[in-house]
C-alpha cells in the first residue's frame, strides 16, 4: 500500500515516541483529510502513518482475471488478462490493511510499540472500532462520526447470503463493478464499489464488546449517515468493563462537519484523548525534550 | 478458474484513480515535521 510516514524532525536514534494511524472512509485517501492531520499530530510528538487502502488512491490493486488461466510457468508464473479493483469497501480487507499498517508502524525504529493509536474517520472509525476490539496491539483509538455496522435487519441478511450464493455460482458478478455502485445518500461516491457479501460478518458494535483500549467517539450532533445511538451503545458497554471512553458530541454539525466547521474542535478532543492515553504527562518532542 | 482472485507479487498494476480530494495540493509540512513516502505490504 502507497502511505505517508510523518515524523517530527531531529529525532535521535534512541528516541521512542508513540504512533497513531490514521484511517481514511469512504473514498478517502491519504491526501485528503489525513494529509491535514497528520502534521498536527506530528507537530505534538507522534510519529503518524498515513496510507490508502488497497485498490484506493495511489496503492496498487487486487486483480480479476479476465481469462481463462494458463498452466503456471516453473516459477509459478503466469501472463495473463487481469482487470484492476478498485475502490472496493471490503471490510476483511480494509481491517487487514489496517493491522498491516500496525505491523509497519511497530517495526519503525523511532517507534515505541507498545504506544499505538488508531484514528479513524466514517467508515473509517467503524474500522478501527472493530480492529480495537481485535488486535491488541492498539493501545488508544479515536473515531470521529464512526459507521459501527452490524443490527442489520434480517431481510438484509438473507438478501446478503442469497447474493453470497449468486456470486459462488458465477450466475452474477462475483465481484461488484457493474452492479455494486453505492446508492442512496452514499451514492455521490460514484468510484466506490460495495459488495454487500463481504461485509455480512462487519460489526464493529460487537467487536466493540472486546476493546480494552481506551476509546474516544467525537460524533455530529445532527449526524445523517451513521447512528450516534449505536455509539453510546458501544461506549456504554465500554464503561460497564471499566474501558476509559468518552464522547465528545460537536453542536450543530452534520456527518460531513468533522472535515469542515468541526474540523478544529475535533482535531483538538482527538489530540487531548492521545495525549493522555499515549504521551503521558506531557508531549514528547525533540525541542521538550532539549528543555529537560 | 475465470473468477479468481489473483494477487501477483510480481504482476503488479499502478493504482492512478484518485479521488477529487486526493487530487487537492497539499498545504506546506511545519518546519518541525518532515514526510516520507513508503510502502506497507498487505495482503
Amino acid at each position: 500500500m502507497a502511505a505517508d510516514l510523518y515524523l517530527p524532525k531531529g529525532l535521535k536514534t534512541e528516541d521512542k515516541l508513540p504512533a497513531i494511524i490514521l484511517c481514511a472512509g469512504t473514498g478517502g485517501t491519504k491526501g485528503g483529510s489525513q494529509a491535514r492531520v497528520a502534521p498536527l499530530f506530528a507537530e505534538k510528538g507522534y510519529i503518524v502513518l498515513a496510507f490508502d487502502y488497497r485498490g484506493w488512491g495511489q496503492s496498487e490493486s487486487q486483480l480479476k482475471a479476465m481469462e481463462q488461466q494458463p498452466a503456471p510457468d516453473a516459477n509459478n508464473e503466469m501472463t495473463i488478462k487481469v482487470k484492476a479493483l478498485r475502490w472496493q469497501m471490503n471490510y476483511t480487507d480494509q481491517t487487514e490493511d489496517i493491522r498491516a499498517a500496525i505491523s509497519y508502524i511497530a517495526g519503525e525504529p523511532n517507534v515505541d510499540p507498545n504506544r499505538i493509536g488508531l484514528w479513524g474517520s466514517s467508515y473509517g472509525g467503524g474500522l478501527v472500532t472493530w480492529v480495537a476490539g481485535n488486535d491488541p496491539r492498539v493501545k488508544c483509538v479515536a473515531a470521529q462520526v464512526p459507521g459501527m455496522g452490524g443490527a442489520r435487519a434480517p431481510a438484509a441478511i438473507k438478501y446478503g447470503y442469497d447474493l453470497a450464493t449468486k456470486q459462488a455460482r458465477g450466475e452474477v458478478e462475483p465481484v461488484p463493478i457493474e452492479t455494486g455502485k453505492m446508492t442512496g445518500k452514499m451514492a455521490t461516491y460514484a468510484n466506490m464499489r460495495v459488495n454487500p457479501v463481504k461485509n455480512i460478518g462487519f460489526s464493529a458494535l460487537d467487536a466493540a464488546m472486546k476493546i480494552n483500549a481506551p476509546a474516544l467517539f467525537v460524533l455530529a450532533e445532527n449526524e445523517e449517515l451513521s447512528s450516534n445511538a449505536n455509539v453510546e451503545a458501544v461506549q456504554k458497554s465500554l464503561l460497564e468493563r471499566k474501558v476509559p471512553s468518552s464522547i465528545h458530541v460537536i453542536k450543530g454539525i452534520t456527518h460531513y462537519g468533522v472535515y469542515k466547521e468541526g474540523f478544529d474542535e475535533a482535531t483538538q478532543v482527538e489530540m487531548e484523548w492521545f495525549n493522555k492515553h499515549l504521551q503521558g504527562a506531557a508531549p514528547q518532542t525533540p525541542a521538550a525534550a532539549a528543555e529537560k | 478458474m475465470k473468477t479468481a482472485f489473483i494477487l501477483f507479487a510480481a504482476l503488479t498494476i499502478a493504482a492512478v484513480a484518485q479521488t477529487p480530494k486526493g487530487k487537492r495540493a497539499r498545504q506546506p509540512l511545519p518546519d518541525t515535521v518532515e514526510m516520507r513516502p513508503v510502502t506497507v505490504w498487505s495482503d
